[in-house]
């Protein structure tokens, strides 16, 4: 638990399944009062139609840290090495929005989706070809503005089977393999090995607000 | 099963695909124990080699086939929503019944397909090879089909609502019955067209080309953005042209054949290359007016006025109302007889 100066408590806990292949943090700093445009707690902030006003007592700056990698399998005899063509980090805000997730993060490789209560941000390699590499360090992903307390954030990053690549194999096939095989066989080790341990999602970060 | 075990099988199965007698597709996959019908949502199919497939009701949804050899595979009644069929051979493939929403066809050759009632909504086909392909009932409604070829394509009854087919090329494409209401048709070639039927309310024709297009009982609206020439040649084919002063109205390359000029007032009309064949000129004024090269096999010219008409290159034959005297004029004068 991390005590804030303005009085809420935040409650950060990632879970990467696979830190090592992709590692996702996020990291939640409350908005110091000079810097709204109205009071943090006393005024009203208004983002949507003026039928559906809603009251905004807080707003948090999130950060986003986010590592690719790439990860051998070991199977009995030989091994294969695989990587990510995309990705989906999602965002569910219980008691907070976030208008602004379209505009912050503006990269090549992202494209965004979803809403305001659960905005998506869709990674993507940008040639077919390539796989995601490298990282995202401490990025700002938005504000979210609080309308309720306790808030809930939480941030999870999932891969459909056609995200996934395999970029190098030790002892098992040729490079020289037909394209033909080549599909079966990454569609053999996607499902039956892959696919058990990369879904529901491959991390789950938490982030809660009181 | 412990996930050693579990890993041994799968490095069993892998061997036996590597070391397999075939390059089917289907039996490499039933090797692994998959079914390529089921298995392969998604899947990076990119360069595969398709050639005469049997992927009958497959639920292919978002597979990747880029440069994919699919040369006439059975695709019929699959779904391959979202897919990527980019530079992939479907040519002579059947892919009748099929969901392709929101496939990319980008640069793919399609030539000979049947798309009988696929759905190609909002598809992007820019670029495409659709010579001769069968698109009867397909629906193309928002789809993309910037510069595609579809000559002599069969397109009756399909829906190309809000299509885009700016500078396609349509050649000789039957369109009979199609919805191309709001559809970009600006640039494109529809010379030959069969337009017979089709609704072109609010399509865009900027530029069009519209020779020898058959545009019968097909329907325009104010929002139709089309020439003042087809306009003109649109009301002649569908509201009639007798006793109508169309003098020096600009008429050439137009498909006139069995339409009905009698009395009409052409003195001075470009006709240059229309076909006028079977049409009735009876008591038709052609005088001045510009028929070099122009059909008349079978023309109705009994009275009618061809004094001073440049007849280069026309073809006449068979035709009602030419005097011996009148035909050793036009010959003098160029023109060409084929009577029978």
């Amino acid at each position: 638990m991390q005590k804030i100066n303005t009085g809420l408590t935040v409650a950060n806990q990632p879970g990467n399944r696979f830190p090592d292949f992709l590692y996702l943090d996020i990291k939640g700093i409350p908005v110091q009062k000079q810097q709204q445009n109205k009071g943090l707690f006393g005024g009203l902030f208004n983002f949507q139609s003026q039928s559906e006003q809603t009251q905004i007592i807080e707003e948090i700056d999130l950060y986003l840290t986010l590592k690719f990698n790439q990860k051998w399998q070991q199977l009995v005899n030989g091994s294969f090495k695989f990587g990510l063509r995309g990705g989906k980090l999602e965002l569910q805000l219980q008691n907070a929005i976030m208008p602004d997730y379209e505009s912050q993060l503006n990269l090549p490789q992202i494209t965004t989706q979803g809403s305001i209560t659960k905005p998506i941000w869709n990674f993507r390699a940008i040639t077919s070809q390539a796989i995601l590499n490298g990282a995202v360090d401490n990025v700002k992903l938005g504000t979210v503005k609080v309308s309720a307390l306790p808030c809930n954030v939480r941030a999870i990053f999932t891969i459909s089977l056609g995200d996934l690549a395999i970029t190098d194999s030790e002892g098992l096939w040729s490079s020289e393999i037909s394209h033909n095989k080549l599909a079966v066989l990454e569609r053999l080790v996607f499902l039956r090995i892959l696919e058990p341990k990369l879904t529901p999602h491959l991390s789950l970060v938490n982030l809660h607000y009181e | 099963m412990s996930e050693e075990k579990s890993l041994k099988d799968i490095e069993f199965l892998i061997n036996q695909v590597v070391t397999a007698d075939t390059e089917s597709l289907s039996e490499l996959a039933q090797i692994a124990g998959l079914n390529l019908s089921q298995d392969f949502t998604n899947a990076d199919l990119r360069d595969v080699n398709l050639q005469g497939a049997d992927l009958i009701c497959a639920n292919l949804k978002g597979v990747n086939l880029l440069r994919a050899n699919l040369r006439g595979a059975n695709i019929i009644r699959a779904n391959l929503e979202n897919s990527a069929l980019i530079r992939a051979n479907l040519s002579r493939a059947n892919l009748s019944f099929s969901n392709f929403h929101r496939a990319d066809f980008s640069e793919a050759y399609l030539n000979l397909a049947d798309l009988n009632k696929a759905n190609l909504s909002n598809c992007k086909l820019s670029d495409v090879d659709l010579i001769n392909a069968y698109l009867k009932q397909t629906n193309l409604s928002n789809a993309q089909l910037i510069r595609a070829n579809l000559t002599n394509a069969y397109l009756g009854g399909v829906n190309c609502n809000y299509a885009d087919l700016s500078f396609a090329n349509l050649t000789n494409g039957n369109f009979q019955g199609a919805d191309l209401t709001n559809a970009n048709l600006s640039e494109a070639n529809l010379s030959q067209a069969n337009l017979s039927g089709a609704n072109l309310h609010e399509a865009n024709m900027t530029n069009a080309n519209l020779s020898y297009a058959n545009l019968r009982n097909s329907q325009v609206n104010q929002g139709t953005n089309i020439s003042a020439k087809w306009y003109r040649v649109w009301a002649i084919l569908n509201q009639g042209a007798s006793k109508q002063d169309l003098n020096a109205a600009d008429l050439s390359s137009a498909d006139l054949a069995s339409t009905d000029f009698s009395f009409a007032q052409l003195s001075r009309a470009n006709l240059a290359s229309a076909n006028l064949s079977v049409a009735n000129l009876f008591n038709a004024n052609l005088q001045g007016a510009n028929l070099r090269y122009a059909q008349l096999w079978k023309t109705n010219l009994t009275d009618a006025n061809l004094a001073d008409a440049k007849v280069e290159k026309a073809i006449f034959g068979d035709n009602l109302g030419i005097t011996p005297e009148l035909k050793q004029n036009l010959l003098q004068k160029g023109a060409i007889f084929r009577d029978s």
